[in-house]
């Protein structure tokens, strides 16, 4: 490379360059089936965005599993309407 | 910012920051439990990985067949274990492996040398000893709202005898190709399975006899009339495949019953000689697909995580 910044292992091997691409996390947090979260995070200004949902227990087979709509507003993440427990990521890059 | 640490890409994307966590490998597990099956409609098998951390663990998993597969569950169960679930297609004995992601807290090393970056609060935020995530490509999928391409014809009135052996239920419909850019030899996906569906086809046959005479539509003598109905159904979840570098959402089959029932309605010149009725198998949704909003695929490169 001829500009940037490369990071190496002890191996010799590199272990991350500034010609990668990732998403760092800004936040994990549950939330319940029923319940609503609302927060705010200044560092995701001007950023690009991704939030992810993943279901603590597996969906049922006997009952309408309903998944959180997760929505973003500005610099705030909100999650509500879902009957089940889930984790949610905040991911920016 | 206005104080700490930030690199960023030549896309301007941001790759470490002092105020976010960069994710790091925590290890690779493939040797999961069968913790749920099923045979009818394609079938399914559900798999468990238990891993040990102290926080949250971000999935990802490689595809080793054609196969559909799905995140389902990610549980705390006690202490630091967890439980991943995934689910994949069909009743194939192939599969994938896990590979585990946490961020730097949750990771140790043993290497005395690299770049470190901390928060605030001297936690790591960064830590390149700890073999930080590296992605490749992403793509959001939706999933078809219908799993089947042609209605469900012909099966049997009476208590279900058609069973789960005819191939009506089996889901064959997928979403259009998404690409998800160059990939490695091992690519690997997060992607949690939220979508859900179920179908239900209805058959049900009348019939009537009279013992006598039958004098403006009434029986006169001994009569008897049954009404069959059996509802067969099938229980998907969504699940994606890839073909190079291109991704499809479809569906999985993770359920399947039948439930009948049988009216029999008696009389001997008019006086009610009895009846019955059963019940067979239950279903959780009728004809409805649920959480279909857009999801994210996250792709990255399982050759750097051996």
């Amino acid at each position: 490379m001829s500009y940037g910044l490369n990071v190496y292992r002890s191996s010799g091997a590199l272990g991350f360059s500034s010609a990668d691409v990732t998403w760092n996390q800004v936040d994990s947090f549950q939330v319940n089936g029923g319940a609503s979260v609302s927060n705010t995070y200044s560092v995701l200004s001007n950023r690009t965005v991704l939030t992810v949902q993943m279901m603590i227990d597996p969906p049922s087979t006997s009952v309408k599993s309903i998944a959180h709509t997760v929505s973003q507003s500005g610099n705030t993440i909100s999650v509500s309407g879902g009957n089940q427990n889930t984790h949610i990521l905040v991911l920016m890059q | 910012m206005s104080y700490g640490f930030e690199a960023t890409n030549n896309n301007n994307k941001v790759l470490i920051s002092s105020e976010t966590r960069n994710l790091h490998f925590l290890g690779k597990f493939s040797s999961p439990s069968v913790s749920n099956s099923a045979s009818a409609y394609g079938g399914f098998k559900e798999l468990s990985y238990t891993v040990t951390c102290t926080v949250t663990p971000v999935p990802f998993f490689d595809m080793p067949t054609n196969d559909y597969y799905g995140i389902v569950g990610v549980k705390n169960t006690t202490g630091n274990t967890w439980v991943i679930k995934l689910i994949r297609s069909g009743t194939g004995t192939t599969y994938p492996s896990l590979y585990v992601f946490v961020d730097a807290r949750g990771v140790s090393s043993t290497e005395s040398y690299g770049m470190q970056v901390l928060q605030n609060d001297g936690s790591a935020s960064f830590d390149s000893r700890k073999e930080p995530l590296v992605i490749t490509g992403g793509a959001a999928v939706t999933h078809p709202s219908n799993p089947l391409s042609s209605s469900i014809t012909g099966l049997s009135e009476e208590q279900c005898s058609s069973g789960s052996s005819h191939s009506q239920h089996t889901p064959d419909v997928e979403s259009s190709a998404v690409s998800i850019g160059s990939v490695s030899s091992t690519p690997i996906f997060h992607y949690s399975s939220l979508a859900q569906t179920q179908r239900q086809a209805e058959f049900e046959v009348s019939t009537s006899f009279c013992v006598g005479l039958v004098l403006y539509n009434k029986c006169v003598g001994y009569g008897d009339s049954e009404t069959n109905t059996s509802t067969y159904w099938a229980f998907y979840r969504g699940g994606i495949r890839r073909s190079g570098t291109n991704v499809f959402a479809g569906w999985i089959t993770v359920d399947g019953g039948c439930f009948w029932s049988s009216e029999d309605a008696s009389n001997f010149f008019f006086i009610n000689a009895g009846g019955g009725s059963g019940t067979g198998g239950n279903f959780p949704l009728s004809n409805e697909t649920i959480n279909l909003a857009s999801t994210a695929v996250i792709v990255g490169d399982g050759t750097r995580y051996a």
